[in-house]
């Protein structure tokens, strides 16, 4: 149940998906990886929403020359470990959410246990070698993942449903090669808001998704388009579901 | 026969800006007919500057920092290069983004 102080504090969203969304969202269980960039602008409106449980994981210390991006990290936090700056932040947005702040680096033997119990995954990772320990992670939990992805002004999100939808794999069977990527902040919000929506569509079940569509943000034009794309039946991680 | 390619991001910008690109090519033709095509007659180039970078979408070649998807399938699910195209195919193009 709701309590009175919960139906003030999310009046505005409640007139879009009814008390009962705003139940799922309470009831939700998130598990956010990353506490970068793309993890600050997800963990943040995740929390602003209510979510009920956010776990959030990144293995980081913070370096100055994260905060032109990483909005959850403040000057004062440098040095600090990512994980404990993301839950004194996020406690503090919104103290109906229960956070829970992990410094771990995700690997192959730790994933299951990191996601056990969780509703579904938002990818905020910033390269493909975790990312395809999530989509099997994913995969074999049978939860949705929500996928980001950001360089420079551009950007690309999709919306995985094993069994349903295309997976990391099918779309990208090798990793594309890892830079150290120039970005904006504002690219980080872009993108991870567009994650954030699919999350909360998902969980109050309205509207449609990114289901088998990967969308290419294009910030130095501003211009949003979509990529169809298709199962791979061969698929090495999803090809048994 | 025609195919059709789709151009994404700043790989649409170096091809003019176009949204889709018609491309005769003789019966049977690949994936890697059609790259060749579209580099000597479209102006496809072997790299792109972004920003104060360059992004590298051949090396000789081999295709680099670029996606191929043939009827929303990757090339390289299918047979890579080698993949057979036909008449009516759809070819999209895209940088792969990798940054959080
Ligand atoms: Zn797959």
């Amino acid at each position: 149940m709701l309590t009175e102080n919960e139906l003030k504090r999310y009046e505005r969203q409640i007139r879009i998906f009814g008390g009962e969304g705003q139940e799922r969202l309470k009831n939700a269980k998130v598990f956010i990886a990353g506490a970068g960039g793309l993890g600050s602008s997800i963990s943040i409106y995740l929390a602003a929403a209510g979510i009920g449980r956010i776990r959030i994981v990144d293995h980081e210390k913070i370096e100055l020359s994260n905060l032109n991006r990483q909005i959850l990290h403040w000057d004062k936090d440098i040095g600090k470990k990512k994980a404990a700056s993301a839950e004194e932040k996020l406690k503090k947005i919104n103290p109906y959410v229960r956070v829970e702040a992990i410094s771990e680096t995700i690997e192959e033997n730790n994933v299951l246990a990191l996601v056990d119990d969780f509703d579904l995954i938002v990818d905020a990772m910033d390269n493909f070698h975790t990312r395809y320990i999530l989509n099997r992670a994913a995969i074999a939990k049978n939860i949705p993942l929500f996928h980001g992805a950001i360089n420079g002004l551009y950007g690309q999100a999709t919306t995985i449903i094993p069994g349903k939808t295309a997976c990391l794999k099918c779309i990208f069977p090798e990793p594309p090669p890892s830079m150290t990527f120039p970005v904006i902040g504002a690219t980080c919000g872009v993108i991870g808001c567009i994650q954030v929506t699919e999350v909360i569509k998902h969980l109050v079940k309205m509207g449609s998704s990114l289901e088998n569509k990967l969308l290419l943000w294009d910030g130095l034009n501003t211009k949003i388009d979509e990529i169809e794309i298709e199962r791979t039946p061969s698929c090495e991680d999803c090809g048994w579901k | 026969m025609k195919v059709t390619v789709k151009p994404f991001l700043f790989i649409r910008d170096a091809l003019g800006d176009q949204r889709e690109i018609e491309v005769k090519l003789d019966s049977p033709a690949t994936i890697s007919d059609l790259l060749t095509t579209l580099r000597r007659d479209y102006g496809l180039p072997d790299e792109i500057p972004v920003g104060r970078g360059v992004f590298k979408l051949f090396d000789g070649n081999e295709v680099r920092n670029m996606v191929v998807l043939k009827n929303a399938r990757s090339i390289k699910s299918l047979e890579g290069l080698e993949t057979k195209l036909e008449d009516g195919a759809e070819i999209a193009l895209f940088p792969p983004v990798v940054g959080g």
